[in-house]
């Protein structure tokens, strides 16, 4: 549609009032339809007028967030760059590594009089390396299994094959934490008791590093408010019942997303079928009265849920908000079945520090929801504690070593010039079989890495993260620009702060949501990414 | 070629029939049987011309499963906490009937393939089938096993219609759709907002039909086709799979969230709040202070209306009065749900045939070619996307009405990669082969499953747990060694085998047969 000659300026104008005219009907239906998605611009400008500090803050979870995806996204844009495959699996390969981090810091944790589990800070050290080394070897695995065979077939194939094998992950994932029924029957392994005993349960992490200000060093806090609760850990004001909402709201969430999948993918019909026809059937017949009172199995569940929700909120809520650690465990486990969906509720309430991560980041956002206190008008205090900056240290450091890597070393010139053209490589006497497989081990270390940065910022680990964790991270690498070491780290960095902004100004509910609306908005305006070199579309 | 020994297609088929036997037992040792007997007269190459050697494989088939069933009706039953096989269904008269039926039915479809002519063989496969079709719900009820086998056959036909609506977009015009799901939650949920409470109030009168409903709700899926579709129309393999596969996951979550809506006029909005009177912003939706639940979020919408039948067929005869279709009662739902998946199978079989239908392969073999010979590239696609998301609207809506509950839990992106693992199982761009795998899949998960983790847990029971006397040592056992808990494996394996193994699936389309 471009014009081979120079346009006259005539025709830019057009074209710019043209663009202009299609351009704003669109921004006002995004305004409209975008409210039930928490859109609300009003309500933003005020909340960020009123407390600036929000902003900064959310920014900084937003990076410590996206610093975890960064690592997850490098491992898809460089197994994307070197086979064009996107490698599903990744996710779940993460998830698998948060699962062995939690696992090797167990030796360790030491438990508190007061019930909640802490690990001395070199332990995370020590976690990274089962975790990598394991990882690393499963994604080569998987490769030599799944991938190879398939190298040379078309790309739909092994994009097939790369679906199953992610849900070959998380069943493994799932059945993973049937090990931690082992405890019961010796004392040897008792350093299994952290997998718990429901499988599908979110795990707990212990607390590694201290939830402590670091601002607070450079800049003393100022004297507490006479109407705050006190408490030194209380990062300064009162918990308003929005914040504890947004725990409930979080907890919720989880439960739901947890349950959904476990709900659609262990028993999709079963429950629904056999338990609901009858009780529907019986509504039929039943009175007007009863109907309303008459709930599906499910439905009943979920009014538990709601109700044990409440319950919470009132007592762990304030606890957890004011620490900004998972809600510990001394909450106890209700009598756990095995059949996954009804009583995950229940159990998953119990252990719920189980929020997951990607989902719905306790740490930053309850933090600074906490202190907001809109009623109250305390400002928020930003906080950067151990955790964020660790993470974003770590990440910083794997991603400059993976530059490095790529761009100093003889491995490194193989992999790119395998990138590049395979058979070329082939021909110059590069093993591509070899440097394939170091890609994926690379691609699976990171993983395992991100796994631990996972179980360390945010506490929990459970089968499910995997894919979402993996479907923002592949959000972040196209948004970069697929094959693209920084085009990932900034995509990376784009996608964490924009699930934090949306977590905090919009609804934790549809932060999902949004994620998946930029990847399909990039796809269809920029499939080459921010950064992107080469052709965005396949042939 | 030794005609002696049994093929391997023959074996397989035998040992699934008596792997199926022992597990099921009772009653389901009939069905089990006429489907292998079925299923060796079909695939078996060397019975074509041979009608005695189609009795003898036949007959031993069904012996071997009828032994099987013995097993399990006489010793797996032993183990502790089985479930109980009625006497009857353990008597001669089942035995022998599963050795007859299966031998017959062997023999009869044997016969019917080597009609030399091309016409009779289809036209007599179809009677058989029909045939077969007819009988199986009414034997079911007849020995109680409808729970069983009634209902799930009920369940893998409303896959079976996502299947084919699926096999039109990935199969025929090579578009993989990981986002398949969207569709069957639209055409559930719209559904259910024609036909219960939530919008139009508790009074039946009000709701719409279902007969209505199944086809506004197939309209809507294909719009939404339609509209999902243009995007991606410019995109090609794994870019098309990740964006439909986020659309895939956007739907159920918009659905999940729409349960306290209030919109407002953006543009007042803004400017009521400059001014300091957020109270005067003009509400369109949800407005004084009572916002519009329109799904019920995860609580989901019940209860949803059932079909209704001007007329009713009973023990007495048929007679003008109404009948509501009722849960429980699986015959109307199975009969329903079977001339919709056939009137599917015929319509898209001639959209096949049709200039679409050449389109779509042709597309698929080669865009550039295609669109060199002036196949328009967009309306093609747009077209199997709409056409593809309309049967996924139908089974929606029927699934909706037959579980009178929808809730947007059910609507997993697993749902997508079963229904992805049906069509690659039986072979993408064949219709019979996408039943198949349909049928395979979604008899193998509900049936199976449970029913192996019962034996295995009863064998674990008796053996290990007898042997080595650790305490805890049966909760860790049958937590990490129970089936049901393995779904997610079983798909997974299915898709990675099958890629590795027989990516064109268990029946081939026909171009393929002519790749080789």
């Amino acid at each position: 549609m471009q014009a081979t000659f120079a346009p006259s300026t005539q025709n830019k104008t057009r074209e710019r009032l043209l663009r202009l005219l299609v351009f704003l009907p669109i921004v006002y239906l995004t305004l409209l339809a975008g409210q039930p998605a928490g859109l609300d611009l009003v309500k933003t400008w005020n909340t960020i007028v009123n407390d600036p500090a929000i902003l900064l803050q959310q920014l900084i979870n937003g990076l410590a967030n996206g610093a975890i995806i960064v690592i997850i996204a490098l491992g898809y844009t460089l197994v994307y760059g070197i086979i064009e495959l996107v490698n599903f699996a990744n996710g779940d390969v993460f998830m698998l590594g948060t699962f062995i981090a939690l696992v090797a810091i167990s030796p360790f944790i030491i438990v508190r009089p007061d019930g909640g589990q802490i690990a001395p800070w070199w332990a995370a050290l020590l976690g990274f390396i089962p975790a990598m080394a394991l990882c690393a070897l499963l994604n080569v695995f998987i490769e030599r299994v799944a991938y190879r065979p398939l190298r040379n077939a078309p790309k739909i194939i092994a994009l097939i094959s790369a679906i199953g094998m992610s849900f070959i992950l998380q069943n493994v994932g799932l059945q993973i934490a049937s090990f931690g029924k082992l405890p019961q029957v010796g004392p040897q392994f008792e350093f299994l008791r952290v997998l718990g005993t429901n499988n599908a349960a979110p795990k707990s992490f212990p607390t590694i590093l201290s939830n402590d200000n670091l601002l607070d060093l450079i800049f003393p806090p100022p004297p507490e408010p006479a109407a705050a609760p006190g408490g030194a850990a209380q990062p300064g004001g009162e918990i308003s019942p929005d914040d504890i909402q947004a725990t409930a709201d979080a907890i919720l969430i989880a439960t739901m997303d947890a349950e959904a999948t476990l709900g659609a993918a262990i028993t999709p019909e079963a429950e629904v079928e056999e338990g609901t026809p009858d009780v529907a059937a019986a509504a039929e017949e039943a009175t007007p009265e009863v109907i309303d009172t008459l709930e599906p199995t499910a439905a009943a569940e979920e009014t538990a849920l709601v109700a044990t929700v409440n319950a919470l909120e009132t007592e762990t809520a304030a606890t957890s908000i004011a620490e900004g650690t998972p809600v510990e465990e001394a909450l106890t486990e209700e009598e756990l079945v095995e059949e996954p969906t009804p009583d995950i509720i229940a159990t998953m309430q119990a252990e719920s520090g189980g929020v997951d991560p990607i989902v719905a980041d306790t740490s930053g956002s309850q933090d600074a929801g906490a202190a907001q206190g809109g009623n109250v008008g305390v400002k928020t205090r930003i906080r950067i504690t151990l955790k964020d900056v660790l993470v974003i240290v770590v990440a910083v450091i794997l991603m400059l070593s993976l530059s490095w890597f790529v761009q100093n070393t003889r491995l490194g010139k193989a992999m790119r010039a395998t990138a590049q053209n395979r058979d070329a490589a082939q021909i110059m006497g590069i093993n591509i079989d070899r440097i394939i497989a170091l890609t994926f081990a690379i691609s699976g270390a990171l993983a395992g890495a991100a796994g631990m940065m996972t179980g360390l910022y945010n506490g929990t680990a459970v089968f499910t993260m995997g894919f979402t964790a993996g479907l923002r991270s592949f959000t972040a690498a196209v948004l970069g620009g697929i094959g693209n070491i920084r085009g990932a780290a900034l995509g990376g960095i784009i996608i964490g702060i924009l699930a934090a902004f949306s977590d905090q100004f919009l609804s934790v509910r549809w932060t999902n949501a949004w994620v998946f609306l930029v990847l399909v908005l990039v796809m269809l305006f920029r499939p080459t990414g921010l950064l992107g070199q080469e052709g965005g579309e396949k042939a | 070629m030794s005609r002696n020994l049994l093929s391997r297609q023959e074996v397989i088929g035998v040992i699934l029939g008596v792997v199926l036997a022992m597990i099921m037992g009772g009653w389901s040792v009939i069905i089990i049987a006429v489907t292998i007997g079925t299923l060796i007269g079909f695939t078996s190459e060397s019975l074509r011309a041979d009608m005695r050697r189609a009795l003898i494989v036949g007959l031993i088939a069904s012996v071997a499963v009828a032994l099987g069933a013995f097993i399990r009706n006489e010793i797996i039953s032993q183990l502790p906490g089985q479930e109980e096989i009625p006497d009857s269904a353990r008597s001669l008269l089942a035995y022998g009937g599963a050795i007859v039926l299966g031998t017959l039915a062997a023999w009869i479809v044997a016969s019917i393939r080597a009609q030399p002519d091309d016409k009779t063989r289809r036209t007599g496969t179809l009677i058989f089938l029909a045939v077969c079709a007819i009988i199986f719900p009414f034997f079911n009820t007849l020995t109680g096993l409808d729970i069983v086998w009634s209902a799930t056959i009920i369940v893998a036909l409303i896959y079976a219609m996502q299947a084919l609506g699926l096999n039109i977009v990935a199969g025929y015009a090579g578009m993989l759709d990981l986002g398949y799901v969207a569709f069957f939650a639209i055409g559930g949920y719209t559904a259910a907002f024609l036909m219960s409470p939530q919008l139009l109030g508790p009074d039946k009168a009000n709701h719409v039909s279902f007969w209505i409903v199944l086809f506004i709700a197939a309209a809507i899926a294909a719009v939404f086709g339609l509209i999902l579709g243009a995007p991606v129309i410019p995109l090609r393999g794994d870019y098309l799979a990740i964006v439909t596969l986020g659309f895939g996951e956007i739907v159920p979550i918009v659905f999940r969230n729409l349960e306290s809506v209030t919109i407002v006029e953006p543009i007042s909005r803004i400017v009521t709040a400059i001014q300091g009177i957020p109270e005067q912003v003009i509400c369109l939706v949800g407005c004084n202070g009572v916002p519009l639940n329109l799904t019920n979020g995860t609580r989901g919408l019940n209860p949803i209306d059932r079909p209704v039948l001007p007329f009713s067929i009973g023990p007495e005869g048929f007679s003008l009065m109404p009948y509501t279709f009722e849960t429980g009662r699986y015959i109307p739902w199975y009969f329903l749900i079977l001339i919709l998946v056939v009137l599917a199978a015929f319509f898209i079989n001639h959209l096949r045939r049709s200039r679409l239908g050449r389109a779509w392969v042709g597309m698929r073999e080669d865009e550039l070619a295609a669109s060199a010979m002036g196949v328009p590239l967009v309306r093609t696609k747009l077209a199997a996307f709409t056409i593809g998301a309309m049967f996924s609207g139908f089974a929606g809506a029927f699934y909706a009405s037959y579980v009178s509950f929808i809730s947007p839990d059910a609507f997993d992106f697993s749902i997508s990669v079963i229904v992805l693992a049906m069509v690659i199982l039986g072979g993408a761009g064949n219709i019979p082969g996408v039943l198949l795998g349909a049928l395979l899949i979604k008899i193998v998960d509900p049936l199976l499953l449970d029913k192996l983790q019962v034996i295995i847990g009863g064998i674990l029971n008796v053996t290990i747990l007898e042997w080595v006397q650790v305490p805890g040592l049966d909760n860790f056992l049958n937590s990490l060694l129970n089936p049901t808990q393995y779904k997610l494996m079983l798909f997974g394996l299915v898709l990675v085998v099958m890629m590795r193994v027989r990516p064109q699936g268990l029946i081939p389309a026909g171009i393929e047969r002519y790749k080789g």
